[in-house]
């Protein structure tokens, strides 16, 4: 057993250098940052960094705090607005058929409703982080579905926030109605007070944090994303709905343009082992138990995304190659996959969530930016007649 | 001529202009400051080339598009040239002759026929600088003199 600081040295190397052989060929970092983890941890023959993921367990928490107050901090529903009445129809097709047929798969699968209900947002949400960066590395920014894609994005982040505030109390232990709505009261009083600060008092908020100085400007807004955090576990709300509520406040502020900039390399880092601890829980050994229900779960969400696709591209006028090029780089999943696989971890669920949504990102990882860059051979096989191009308002 | 533009969330900015023959030119501003330039034929969804300008590129090639390096003689109606005369401002790059050296050292008036009426230094704005101002590199300076002769000054500039 190696001592604490040469365990997160390692992770920290073994994640970089992986990812990066990943990116080589074009694939995206984050499931390689969980492979890491698989590869270093206890369940596998070879080298062990950590035995027990519970080392890393405060790094893992900063990093999902990280993750979701620059979630939070970059919320805009100014983007929404500005995509109207399109966007939500494109948006809410992309949801309901993603986020319906996820939970028809979960409960298909029958390990529980608490369960299917964090299956659906596994295999239901597009990863913003791998989706954006597919974007660039492909040179397709230019194309005439990437507004939408994009915008599609926009509406998902958004109604992952809504999905984490409605898990926490279906993920509950409460015992008896009486206690769940205790619970699920002073949850929601919490939740209420941390938009009323949002609303009113980011003056407030803004003159606490307030410094012209970098290094004490990040200090303060690590210190308040951390707090609110905290505070938010301690009333029952998770903690990754503090930070993002957190983010959500200090975006009302005038630091924040410097504080989106500032937190940036502090959430590369805590997240990378946010998803190594993940992939340390891991053993290999499950796949074989979980490797049907993921190919199926590939299948289905390959599916639903080309219909998504199709009927976003028809909504916004475009042709089939738009409608196979969105379909197909929505596919990537990611980092909110992994955050719900660990809420689910965390809830004590069925052990075969966490190999489950591990496998389903891994494929998904590999076979998503292959089917992306080559949608030309999916376009060709989509009927032309679906997409006449019709004169655009 | 129209500039389309929107926000690509979590990415950065698209212009787009269409230039001579429905060729579509698409310009991507990162947040980061890296620029993406696209280039569309006529009627063609996927871009036919692609170029990556880190931001100190993307500037250069923005002054070299804008003239402020060399300007076309036939472009007439550009708003700068008055009469015989030009009005126009100049980086001095980083490997420039002129720099750590003052105006009246140089002998820009005498030697190239142009006049330095202002210096934008950073922040800082000098007005009508006086013979014994030293020039920095990325100074810009806006000069006023004879349309022949701001040539000489630009070879002078870049060394």
């Amino acid at each position: 057993m190696p001592n604490a600081l040469i365990a997160l040295g390692g992770a920290f190397i073994v994640a970089g250098l992986l990812a990066r052989m990943g990116r080589r060929i074009g694939l995206p970092t984050i499931p390689f940052f969980m492979a890491a983890g698989i590869l270093t941890g206890p369940h596998t023959p070879g080298l062990v960094l950590v035995r027990d993921p519970g080392d890393l367990e405060l790094f893992a928490a900063v990093g999902l705090i990280m993750l979701l107050f620059h979630l939070g901090l970059e919320f805009s529903l100014g983007d929404l607005t500005a995509g109207g009445a399109t966007l939500l129809r494109a948006g809410g097709t992309y949801l309901a058929l993603n986020i319906g047929g996820g939970l028809a798969f979960g409960f298909l699968l029958g390990w529980g409703t608490k369960e299917a209900f964090v299956i659906a947002g596994a295999v239901g949400i597009s990863s913003s982080a791998i989706v954006t960066k597919l974007l660039v590395e492909l040179g397709r920014l230019a194309n005439p579905e990437t507004g939408m894609i994009l915008g599609i994005i926009v509406v998902e982040d958004v109604f992952l926030a809504l999905y984490l505030a409605l898990l926490a109390p279906i993920l509950g232990e409460a015992e008896g109605a009486a206690e769940s709505a205790i619970q699920f009261g002073r949850a929601f009083a919490f939740l209420v007070l941390l938009l009323g600060v949002a609303r009113f008092g980011a003056k407030a908020v803004g003159r606490f944090l307030s410094s012209d100085d970098d290094e004490l400007l990040t200090i303060l807004f690590v210190g308040f994303a951390v707090m609110v955090s905290g505070v938010a576990e301690e009333f029952g709300v998770s903690e990754a709905i503090g930070a993002l509520l957190a983010g959500l406040i200090v975006a009302e502020t005038k630091a924040a343009p410097r504080i989106e900039h500032l937190v940036l390399p502090l959430r590369d880092a805590f997240a990378a082992v946010f998803f190594f601890a993940f992939g340390l829980t891991i053993d290999p050994g499950d796949v074989s138990s979980v490797a049907l229900p993921v190919t199926a779960a590939v299948l289905l969400s390959l599916l639903l995304n080309i219909v998504a696709g199709a009927v976003g591209a028809r909504l916004y006028g475009l042709g089939r190659r738009a409608a196979a090029n969105a379909g197909l780089t929505l596919l990537g999943r990611g980092e909110f996959s992994l955050i719900l696989a660990g809420f689910g971890v965390a809830a004590g669920l069925d052990e075969r969530i966490a190999p489950f949504v591990a496998l389903y990102v891994l494929v998904l990882a590999v076979i998503g930016p292959l089917l992306a860059s080559s949608s030309d051979h999916l376009s060709r096989r989509l009927p032309r007649r679906l997409f006449e191009k019709r004169i655009s308002k | 001529m129209s500039i389309s533009e929107s926000e690509l969330p979590g990415i950065g900015r698209r212009f787009e202009i269409v230039a001579t023959k429905g060729v579509r030119v698409v310009l991507v501003i990162h947040h980061s400051g890296r620029r993406d330039l696209y280039i569309l034929q006529r009627g063609e969804d996927e871009p036919a080339c692609a170029a990556k300008l880190t931001d100190d590129q993307a500037r250069r090639v923005g002054a070299i598009l804008g003239g402020a390096y060399f300007k076309p003689a036939v472009v007439e109606e550009i708003e700068n040239i008055i009469g015989d005369f030009v009005l126009d401002w100049v980086t001095i790059t980083e490997d420039s002759p002129m720099v750590n050296r003052s105006i009246g050292d140089l002998q820009i008036r005498r030697r190239t026929g142009m006049s330095v009426i202002a210096i934008v230094r950073g922040k800082r704005s000098i007005n009508v600088p006086d013979a014994s101002e030293v020039l920095n590199a990325e100074d810009r300076l806006l000069v006023f003199g004879p349309r022949r002769n701001f040539g000489t000054f630009v070879d002078d500039v870049l060394g």
